[in-house]
């Protein structure tokens, strides 16, 4: 859906999107589409 | 005193933990307007629902977040559970996140007003907003596995969720089922505390604390910043041949005692008793799968198969350093184990904390056989004297 955005859940794009160590990588990539 | 609540905002983060706040960085960074929600009266997210005795697995520096970066004095150290709900509460207060608190969101719909695209009920009342970040996390209600039904109620049954201490339980021996990241760590801490520890072991990896020199942390950081550059990126999701794998436990590791790896079989030659997974319960008799070998196994092989050829070709095309392999392989393995525990006599019914009720006898093991089920819960039950 248009505007809703989930992030920080387990495996979105990678085994660290739901940890402390990967979840700004995952933050940036939705920064950059913006 | 608090900020008023807009009612009617471009962005809403519901959830303040750590992925809300660092999209809060990166909306304050672009001017974009926005409100950062959280139903909690003090933030740190669910680092706060942990028990007493937890520490980061993953090292000081993996704390760093966007405009806010590691500061430790010792980046090397794991941090406890109260230290880091401190640091979400600083990365709020540097970055200037507007965060509204005991804000609990009830209702999120796609019919917003004011030309708005959605509309959110809240607990202070309804916001409109064109955009919505979701950024709760992803386990809030604890799962007890349907097998643990058919435990009697002289047994004390108790969720990781629930633990904060090993003052909680009553004497006696303790039944851990689910061995991801959180059992085998409560393992390791109820051992340690000198009660008689049985695992129930499901299907889960085994990472190394250190390949080759480095911290697993450090691999994956690597791997997944500029694993891309080499030809070795982490695997994504979309690589998955079932999608049920995304739910599947973090490798075993612990940043308890200055981090060190968390291998079950060295944990049995400690004195842990390993059985299969929990295949269910009648009365006071726990039944497990006859499948141990098979996941130790599987722990065993995780590392090598998944991510050793992506550490070591990284490393050899990005030109690092690394020591030779030295991890440590112990020989342990269990001849027969239990494929059912049971309490050794009638238990007695006595009170437990908060009117649970519990039984005060200790498990022992019986030979018998039962079918797999699955679970995947960190629940844990005993049977004490």
């Amino acid at each position: 859906m248009p505007g809703l955005t989930f992030i920080g859940l387990l495996w979105q794009h990678n085994n660290a999107s739901a940890n402390l160590a990967g979840v700004a990588l995952d933050a940036a990539y939705l920064a950059s589409r913006w | 005193m608090k900020d008023e609540l807009p009612r009617s905002i471009e962005t809403v983060v519901i959830g303040a933990g750590q992925a809300g706040l660092i999209m809060s960085w990166h909306l304050q960074t672009a001017g974009r307007p926005h409100v950062v929600l959280d139903r909690r009266e003090t933030l740190g997210g669910g680092w706060q629902d942990r028990w007493d005795n937890f520490v980061l697995v993953g090292p000081n520096w993996t704390t760093g977040l966007p405009g806010f970066p590691d500061d430790d004095p010792d980046p090397d150290s794991f941090m406890p559970r109260d230290a880091v709900a401190a640091r979400m509460r600083r990365y709020e207060d540097v970055i200037g996140a507007p965060v509204s608190r005991t804000t609990e969101v009830q209702r999120l719909s796609a019919d917003g007003s004011g030309g708005r695209r959605f509309h959110l009920k809240t607990s202070e009342g309804p916001v409109d907003a064109d955009e919505v970040i979701v950024a709760t996390g992803a386990f809030h209600r604890p799962k007890v596995p349907p097998a643990a039904v058919g435990l009697s109620p002289r047994v004390t049954q108790i969720h990781a969720h629930a633990y904060r201490n090993e003052t909680q339980l009553p004497p006696g021996g303790v039944l851990i089922v689910g061995s991801g990241q959180t059992g085998v760590q409560l393992a390791e801490e109820l051992q340690a505390a000198g009660r008689e520890v049985t695992l129930s072991v499901g299907r889960c990896g085994r990472a190394p604390r250190r390949y080759r020199g480095y911290d697993s942390f450090w691999w994956i950081r690597q791997l997944a910043a500029r694993g891309g550059d080499f030809g070795t990126s982490l695997p994504t999701v979309d690589q998955f041949p079932e999608r049920r794998l995304r739910f599947a436990c973090n490798p075993h590791l612990s940043g308890h005692n200055g981090g060190h790896d968390t291998n079950l079989r060295q944990m049995a030659i400690d004195g842990l008793r390993l059985v299969g997974r929990f295949a269910g319960a009648h009365g006071e008799h726990a039944e497990f799968a006859p499948d141990l070998s098979e996941n130790l196994r599987f722990a065993d092989e995780f590392f090598d198969v998944r991510f050793r050829s992506l550490c070591d070709t990284f490393a050899d095309k990005a030109g690092i350093e690394v020591g030779p392999d030295d991890r440590a392989w112990p020989s342990f393995e269990r001849p027969g184990s239990p494929s059912s525990i049971s309490p050794p006599r009638a238990s007695r019914r006595s009170s437990g904390p908060q009117g649970m009720p519990r039984t005060t006898t200790g498990w022992t093991c019986r030979s018998s056989t039962s079918s797999a089920r699955r679970t995947t819960s960190a629940a844990s039950a005993r049977c004490p004297d």
